[in-house]
């Protein structure tokens, strides 16, 4: 089975190929400088974008994977969640080449697409327990399987993500914060300053990272963050994230044991491509008897591979849509968890 | 823009009247509130739909390119180019547009031909002996405006101006306006020194049609589809963020 990927939810345009053999092609065009002068993403810019540069991303994505269209067995794109003008796009694209090759079309979930990643490099079997962190989202789920999830917790306000790109705005760093920060930070002690971990200690395992960032601007207004107290400020910052992503990681695990004994954590999403974050998840899940599991770190930030792997997992259960499938900038993972208030889409 | 070249090719084209009507095309258009598909073949429609949707363009569009196609009976092979409207119009509408033809062309391996909604929309109101000032409602007390010869060729590029300076489009001696603007356009355009039957209205609902799309690029070049970009007009909205260090985060 081969299909071929397509992901345009966000800032990043990609097209990948992938069979159920691994990865063929894996392309994507970060536009990155487009919306570095603003200092985060503009949803036109990134639509106006994406129409630009896809179509012929997918041609070189099929000839780097040395296919033509009439060797694969469907087409999967985004339809949600994310920025509603380039999920059109891709999945409008997706749509036209479906109904000319009449293949099969599978409209992805993005964060089904990031929940299955490590499935395409390791065998991890059903259920198993996800913590998704990246720009948009900061949720722990139970994979009961495809299709299904459940909600353990979520963030109250921000991502972290979020939180990493406004912190490193706020001492001067470049966008995107998430590298920005962690290469900071390892030359900074992170004991230096003292950080909130709001909602630590507490029951379940939503999160919060609003105050913690709050914390940060009222150490840089009271004017006595210089340049060489950056990277101190970035590891505590670091170090607090880490410890409020543990606390909650014990609470989720707790949820995961009663329901299926101990298991297998997988971490996703862009924000698990930071190094000191991964370590720090995976000693507390080893401690706690979960084996720990994450993409390889270019399958962590977005990419078309993870799409076009969602897509060969529904495709295997027959879960095909037609082509009047809807983009989605709202599309919960768990449809019946509750909206957590003031987490807007990243509930 | 290479306005003053495109615009040079057009005189060209039209002037010397070497219309190539044999091409087989598939033209779509989402430029609108209006969603419509048409093939076209040899001079005739072989199968169109036109449907005034409002939005949901992105569910609606590719079903209507299969229907289309079906009754047309011809196979997407045997197409030589897809035609889209390029804009000005609505920025979701015209990437609906743009998407479905590029990756129908990708698909296909065919090449495009791009038509601006206002050319689509004088061609539709077209009458010999007139000029033609096509106009689209642009929002904001705004107008995507052009002015057309009566030959159709364009007076100058697309542009979106207030409604108040619609006049200065105005083309010389009588004209017709045609275009979901013309409604907006009216109280600016008829003014009491206006000479009586200098300017018309069109009749018709101002929507471009795919239909028209087909029959205007039956009579130009294909070029290929990375090539065929929107006209959006105007610039994304976006400011840029005041980056000093030490400021305040945004709560």
């Amino acid at each position: 089975m081969i299909l071929l990927g397509i992901e345009t939810s966000c800032d990043e345009t990609a097209a990948a190929i992938v069979s159920e053999h691994g990865i063929q092609s894996n392309l994507v065009h970060s536009q990155l400088e487009e919306h570095r002068p603003f200092g985060g993403v503009v949803p036109e810019i990134a639509a106006r974008s994406h129409i630009e540069y896809l179509d012929s991303l997918i041609k070189r994505a099929l000839n780097e994977a040395e296919l033509n269209f009439s060797n694969l067995d469907g087409i999967a794109a985004t339809a949600g969640p994310g920025l509603i003008g380039g999920l059109i796009v891709g999945l409008t694209m997706a749509k036209s080449i479906a109904l000319v090759h009449d293949l099969p079309l599978i409209a992805v979930n993005h964060l089904e697409a990031h929940a299955l990643t490590p499935r395409i490099t390791s065998q991890i079997d059903f259920p198993y327990l996800l913590l998704l962190i990246s720009g948009g989202h900061c949720q722990f789920l139970i994979v009961d399987g495809v299709g299904h999830y459940r909600r353990l917790g979520t963030t109250i306000d921000d991502a972290p993500g979020e939180a990493f790109d406004k912190v490193a705005r706020m001492v001067g760093l470049d966008y995107p914060g998430g590298p920005a920060i962690e290469r900071a930070a390892s030359q900074g002690r992170a004991n230096r300053y003292a950080l909130p971990r709001p909602l630590q200690g507490r029951a379940g395992c939503d999160f919060s990272f609003s105050g913690l960032k709050t914390a940060v601007s009222r150490i840089i207004a009271k004017g006595k963050v210089l340049e060489k107290d950056v990277p101190d400020l970035c590891a505590s910052f670091q170090e607090a994230v880490a410890d409020i992503l543990t606390d909650r990681l014990r609470h989720a695990a707790q949820a995961f044991v009663e329901a299926y004994g101990k298991g297998v954590l997988v971490v996703a999403g862009g924000v698990a491509a930071n190094g000191i974050l991964r370590e720090r998840l995976k000693a507390t899940a080893n401690e706690i008897g979960f084996s720990f599991a994450a993409p390889p770190l270019s399958l962590c930030t977005d990419n078309a591979a993870m799409v076009a792997w969602a897509g060969i997992e529904r495709l295997r259960l027959n879960m095909v849509d037609d082509l009047t499938a809807a983009p989605r900038a709202r599309w919960p993972l768990d449809p019946n968890a509750a909206p957590a208030i003031g987490a807007g889409v990243k509930a | 823009m290479h306005w003053e070249h495109e615009l040079a090719a057009k005189k060209l084209s039209a002037g010397s009247c070497v219309v190539e009507m044999r091409l087989t095309i598939l033209a779509l258009d989402t430029s609108t509130e209006a969603c419509s598909v048409a093939c076209w073949r040899w001079g005739e429609v072989l199968a169109q739909d036109y449907a005034h949707l409002g939005h949901g363009h992105a569910e609606a569009l590719v079903p209507m390119v299969a229907s289309v196609m079906a009754e047309s009976g011809l196979c997407y092979g045997q197409l030589d180019a897809i035609a889209v409207t390029i804009g000005p119009g609505t920025f979701t509408g015209l990437r609906v547009g743009l998407a479905a033809a590029r990756g129908l062309a990708l698909a296909s391996s065919k090449p495009m031909i791009g038509v601006t909604t206002l050319e689509a929309i004088a061609h539709a109101a077209h009458s010999d002996e007139r000029s033609v000032l096509a106009v689209l409602d642009a929002r904001r007390s705004q107008l995507y405006a052009q002015a057309f010869d009566p030959m159709l060729v364009p007076i100058g590029p697309p542009s979106v101006l207030p409604l108040q300076n619609i006049q200065s489009l105005r083309p010389d001696g009588p004209y017709v306006v045609a275009g979901t603007g013309a409604a907006l356009a009216r109280p600016h355009l008829l003014r009491p020194t206006t000479p009586e039957g200098d300017v018309m209205f069109d009749r018709g609902d101002g929507f471009p049609r795919a239909v028209v799309v087909a029959r205007i690029a039956s009579a130009r070049e294909p070029l290929p589809a990375t090539t065929i970009r929107p006209i959006y007009l105007r610039a994304p909205d976006a400011t840029l963020p005041k980056i000093a260090r030490g400021d305040t985060a945004d709560a």
